[in-house]
């Protein structure tokens, strides 16, 4: 018996939302979720065509051979396609994944069968579709989507079982206690705590449930595939992989010897700094200005900290097996795109970059505790520029050999367990935090870290900022300790306003061209970066010539280069501008590298970057973006600009893809608007291939023919409707030869289904004629009325 | 597809149809159509009625008329039991009529000193029961034995009733005084219930222009058009109609859905389904086939369940078609 609308309905929605629930689980995190995207979809394209032809089949019984192929091969789909995809696309799913998927397929091919039985499955399934997606994706999202299924389930069942349980509601109750009920309850939870204990003891569950998912990586064995695992690994090393543990483990893989330093990362990703030989005039002293020969002369262990613009170039690596799998410098947990600084440089003399000595007071480092932890302030959001919230992130520190702690964009708090003193950390003459008297952050060491947000329209508004700023000509007092607040403000940015002596005059003349007619301040900013981005190519390999001692003039003239020399393009650029701005190195975190499975982001040696930041009032740096291909700092958006990025966002993509978009459009639109004819096609197809073979077989693919077009022009035959009383009313426009015919077609299509003498050859020919008479026009154009 | 190509085709499939379609026998055919036509001679206007009369008669099933006085009941029944060249019997039921004035007695013959079997009515071809809602249960039960078992038993011994015995029993759906409403079982044992009503405009002139003159004359029966011997075996041939398994699944669906329904208290009864199906065989020999229709059984539908549901409802048409409306009907399951 088909199932009536409102559980056809009913089903569809708890097929729906279990569907959109699994998939939100499966996708978590998932930086490419396209293949899952078009997998559902080609299911989804399957289940609407095979539902389609198996319409009839569903309603008169449960299962018909078609019915069950289809079924079947649903089922075994995701198993089909999975060694395509991890054959050419090197992506695939554990085998648990598979099943789940299976079951999807399935939950939705009983949805597409409208008989009774068929749905009330398709319902049952869903429940464990829902099931798998709730425990294998914990956030709020998925939570939601469940208790939305809960109410729809129970909505479903109260609709579906109304009517028994309304036959069967007593007329009288009786207080009684239900002994056999009660027993039978109690007997069944003592049962399951013994056999609970019985297997658990008193350990862990997830111990105690030893390969509980075999192909997820148990306890026995581990897959490349596998999401997860129980018990141990290869290696008992889940605290060096996973940036949320924290904890000594002893292993021989935990070495020194491989980890890199900045500079070595430095000089792998952009090629090694090329010292130009010089040879500089020299002076002979006399006797007397010599210096003290017989002295020890105090070595400087202290090194200078430069960045060369001018490299080597680097070749491009072949990448070896072993390679494959790049070591991971530190991990990070929380929003990416994320810019990290390790170290700040002020002074460029057009080809290299270096620090002055300028000691400067960045703030003060206190103690507090929130929720019984050590947290150390570096500042507070009493900025009106920054939001009331801050920014979490958490870094697990690997194999990065610095004592400076990578620090996203204003940086205020910073926890460490169990670290609760604050002579732990200090500031360096760069401003950039790092871990005092030591020489490097301690390996695996988990660092939170808590930062403020900027509004970025709060910036904007300050209009010109650099008005209160010093004058750059400050004049400085000779003692220090006599500074005003200003004068020391002038001193600790004089080195981010100094601009190159011998720069060339392209950088100024296309600072002046690019900004006229903005207003000053911020927006000045967004245009220069605006230009980099949009006008220049980022190319690591273009390298400045060994000999060039202007590397912006060469780059605007090149317009392409790595993306050091779009930092430094722009600082030099803003400096000529007036505002002070200097050159920050470290790492970025891309996004694309995000493990969903781990829910982290590992930074690898190849991540390291450089940009530029420009300070607005001596002490509030703000990082800028100038290179393509590279995501601008995140900022706190109200919801307007929000929308007004995503429409922003949207546009751009379309612009990109306006070929692709196009076409896509145009097929869907045709299809749409023809979608009955392509319908028709099909089953006109459909009936020429299979309905061949005995005049029987010839008849039944007729009739399922002319229902299908029946159905297409919007009037299909009601479900009490015979054929002969549907068909005679079909022809009644036709002319009397036509009528004929139907009657001819009509006897011949009861004696086929209803009698016992089947019709001789001359079906074929009637049949023939019935399809060429029964198209859609013929339904489309009379009434349905009762028969 | 020009017209002519269609023309031909046409041709060749009616004549391939028309010979695969040799589903009346024709040697029944004349009969059945002269039966149909003296019916119709008899009962104006009512060429429906009186095709479920003849499937109720081919079908060997009895039929309750449940109508108003004077539209032709016991016309009906006494031009059928002429047709079909039986002896006609009629009882007007009343609540003195005792069993035995139905089934017979025995009385004492003073000559012979034996006891002499004095046929009731029951002993006759087609029987017309008028008003039985107004006999006595007792009485009713005694023409109901009749009716299922085509026997009566007096005195212990059990006298056959002829085979093709057929009962058309009346009741006035107005006149409730007095009356004794037949009960559930009793209905069930009725194949169908119909209503003449009362004829169209047409139908009542032309009526009354052939009364004109009529005199005594016309009111003398007609010649048979069957013998009960032919209709035995008409009857017969009319059980061998072909029932697909579809149409059998369709009719335990209907049936199922009748007891289902959440205003029918007494469904379909498995001895209803039986009849429905004879009723379905009947109709679809009357239309010419050999092989029984969704349309038959539609067709037959209403008459069958109207004598036999019964519930929280004003009228068993509206439960009828919901119930129809309800079930798929079987198109291209086997």
């Amino acid at each position: 018996m088909a199932a009536n609308t409102f559980v056809q309905r009913a089903t569809w929605l708890m097929v729906s939302l279990a569907t959109v629930t699994l998939q939100g689980a499966l996708w978590s995190g998932q930086a490419e979720p396209w293949l899952s995207i078009v997998r559902l979809a080609a299911v989804g394209v399957v289940v609407v065509i095979g539902g389609w032809l198996l319409k009839d089949s569903r309603a008169e019984r449960l299962i018909s051979v078609s019915a069950a192929s289809f079924l079947l091969g649903l089922f075994l789909l995701p198993a089909v396609t999975e060694p395509f995809s991890r054959l050419l696309l090197g992506r695939g799913n554990p085998w648990e994944i598979l099943l789940v998927c299976s079951l999807r397929n399935i939950m939705l091919g009983l949805a597409a069968l409208r008989h009774t039985t068929c749905q009330r499955l398709a319902s049952v399934a869903s429940f464990f579709v829902v099931l798998f997606a709730f425990l294998l994706d914990f956030s709020w999202l998925t939570a939601l989507l469940c208790a939305s299924y809960l109410v729809v389930g129970m909505w479903w069942l109260i609709g579906t079982y109304w009517e028994k349980v309304q036959g069967k509601m007593p007329q009288t109750t009786r207080r009684e206690l239900p002994k056999r009920a009660s027993l039978v309850a109690v007997g069944t939870v003592f049962g399951l705590v013994c056999l609970a204990s019985l297997f658990v003891g008193r350990g862990a569950a997830s111990r105690s449930l030893a390969g509980f998912m075999p192909s997820s990586g148990g306890n026995q064995r581990s897959g490349n595939y596998a999401w997860s695992g129980v018990g141990d690994g290869d290696q008992l090393v889940a605290a060096k992989d996973d940036a949320m543990s924290f904890g000594p483990v002893e292993s021989d893989v935990f070495l020194d010897s491989d980890m890199s330093s900045l500079y070595d990362m430095f000089d792998e990703a952009y090629g090694g700094p090329i010292k130009p030989g010089t040879t500089e005039r020299a002076i002979a002293l006399a006797l007397q200005d010599r210096p003290n020969r017989n002295g020890r002369m105090a070595v400087s262990t202290v090194g200078s900290r430069d960045f060369s613009t001018i490299r080597k170039k680097t070749q491009a690596r072949k990448r070896e097996l072993e390679d494959r799998e790049s070591k991971a410098l530190f991990y990070v947990v929380g929003r990416t795109p994320l810019h990290l600084s390790l170290d700040a440089l002020d002074t460029f003399d057009g080809a290299t970059w270096t620090s002055s000595d300028t000691k400067r007071f960045i703030s003060n480092i206190e103690l507090e505790t929130i929720h019984d932890e050590p947290w150390i302030r570096l500042r507070s959001p009493s900025h009106s520029l920054f939001t009331e919230d801050f920014e979490p992130h958490a870094l697990k520190i690997v194999n990065l050999k610095t004592r400076s702690i990578p620090s996203p964009p204003h940086l205020s708090r910073v926890h460490i367990d169990k670290v609760d003193r604050v002579d732990f950390f200090a500031w360096n003459d760069k401003g950039i935090l790092e871990m005092s008297g030591r020489k490097q952050i301690p390996r695996l060491t988990v660092i939170q870290l808590r930062s403020l947000r900027i509004k970025q329209n709060a910036v904007r508004d300050l209009g010109d900022f650099t008005r209160k700023l010093p004058p750059v000509e400050t004049p400085l007092p000779k003692d220090p300790s006599q500074w005003t607040a200003r004068e020391r403000l002038a001193h600790d940015i004089a080195p981010y306003r100094v601009v190159p002596p011998d720069t060339g005059s392209l950088a100024d003349e296309l600072g002046q061209t690019w900004t006229r007619n903005v207003p000053r301040g911020w927006p000045q900013v967004e245009v220069i970066v605006d230009h980099l981005r949009t006008g220049y190519v980022h190319d690591p390999q273009a390298n400045a010539p060994d000999d060039c001692t202007d590397v912006v003039e060469h780059f605007l003239t090149a317009g392409r280069g790595p993306d050091y020399m779009f930092a430094t393009s722009a600082a030099v650029m803003l400096r000529k501008l007036g505002y002070p701005t200097r050159l920050a190195t470290g790492f970025y975190v891309r996004p694309d590298r995000y493990d969903r499975l781990a829910r982290q982001t590992p930074v690898l040696g190849e991540d390291v970057h450089v940009w530029a930041e420009v300070c607005i009032d001596g002490k509030h740096w703000i990082p800028i973006e100038p290179t393509p291909g590279y995501e601008p700092p995140s900022e706190a958006q109200s919801w307007t600009q929000w929308a007004a990025t995503v429409v922003a966002s949207l546009f751009s993509w379309v612009r990109d893809h306006w070929l692709f978009i196009g076409l896509g459009l145009s097929v869907v639109v045709v299809s749409l608007i023809w979608r009955r004819a392509f319908l028709d096609c099909i089953a006109s197809g459909t009936w020429r291939l299979l309905g061949r073979g005995s005049a029987e077989n010839r008849i039944r693919w007729t009739i399922w023919l002319i229902d299908r077009r029946a159905h297409l022009a919007g009037n299909p035959r009601p479900r009490r409707t015979t054929l002969a009383q549907w068909y005679s009313r079909a022809g009644q426009s036709q002319s009397a030869p036509t009528q004929a015919t139907i009657r001819s077609f009509i006897d011949a299509t009861e004696r086929v289904l209803y009698g016992e003498n089947h019709p001789l050859e001359a079906v074929w020919r009637l049949c023939e004629l019935a399809a060429s008479r029964f198209d859609r026009r013929l339904f489309r154009d009379f009434t349905t009325g009762q028969p | 597809m020009n017209e002519a190509s269609v023309n031909s085709m046409t041709a060749v499939a009616q004549t391939d149809s028309q010979q695969a379609s040799a589903g009346a026998d024709c040697r029944f055919q004349s009969s059945i159509d002269a039966l149909r036509r003296t019916l119709n001679s008899t009962l104006r206007g009512k060429d429906d009625v009186v095709e479920l009369v003849l499937a109720c008669l081919l079908a060997r099933g009895h039929l309750l008329i449940e109508d108003l006085p004077g539209l032709g009941k016991t016309t009906l029944a006494k031009a059928l039991a002429h047709a079909v060249g039986g002896c006609f019997a009629r009882v007007q039921c009343t609540p003195d009529l005792l069993p035995s004035d139905i089934t017979g007695f025995n009385m004492f013959n003073q000559k012979t000193r034996e006891f002499e079997f004095n046929e009731g009515p029951v002993f006759s071809d087609v029987l017309l029961a008028d008003e039985i809602n107004r006999a006595t249960p007792r009485t009713q039960s005694a023409l109901f034995e009749a009716m299922a078992e085509r026997q009566v038993t007096i005195d212990k011994v059990c006298h056959k009733l002829p085979e093709t015995f057929f009962v058309i029993a009346t009741q006035n759906p107005v006149d409730s005084h007095g009356a004794y409403p037949l009960p559930e079982a009793q209905l069930d044992r009725f194949a169908m219930k119909l209503s003449i009503g009362y004829p169209d405009r047409v139908s009542e002139l032309q009526m009354l222009a052939d009364d004109v003159g009529a005199g005594e004359t016309n009111s003398q029966p007609g010649a048979a058009v069957l013998t009960p011997d032919a209709l035995r075996h008409l009857q017969q041939h009319v059980a061998t109609v072909h029932v697909a398994e579809s149409i059998q699944s369709y009719l335990v669906d209907l049936a199922k859905a009748t007891r289902e329904h959440r205003d029918v208290l007494l469904g379909l009864s498995p001895r209803g389904l039986l009849t429905w199906q004879r009723l379905a065989q009947a109709e679809a020999h009357l239309r010419g086939r050999d092989f029984v229709t969704p349309d038959d059984v539609q067709h037959v539908a209403a008459p069958v369940l109207q004598v036999r549901l019964s519930g929280d409802f004003e009228s068993p048409q509206h439960v009828i078609e919901k119930v129809l409306d309800q079930i798929s009907v079987p198109v291209l399951s086997n």
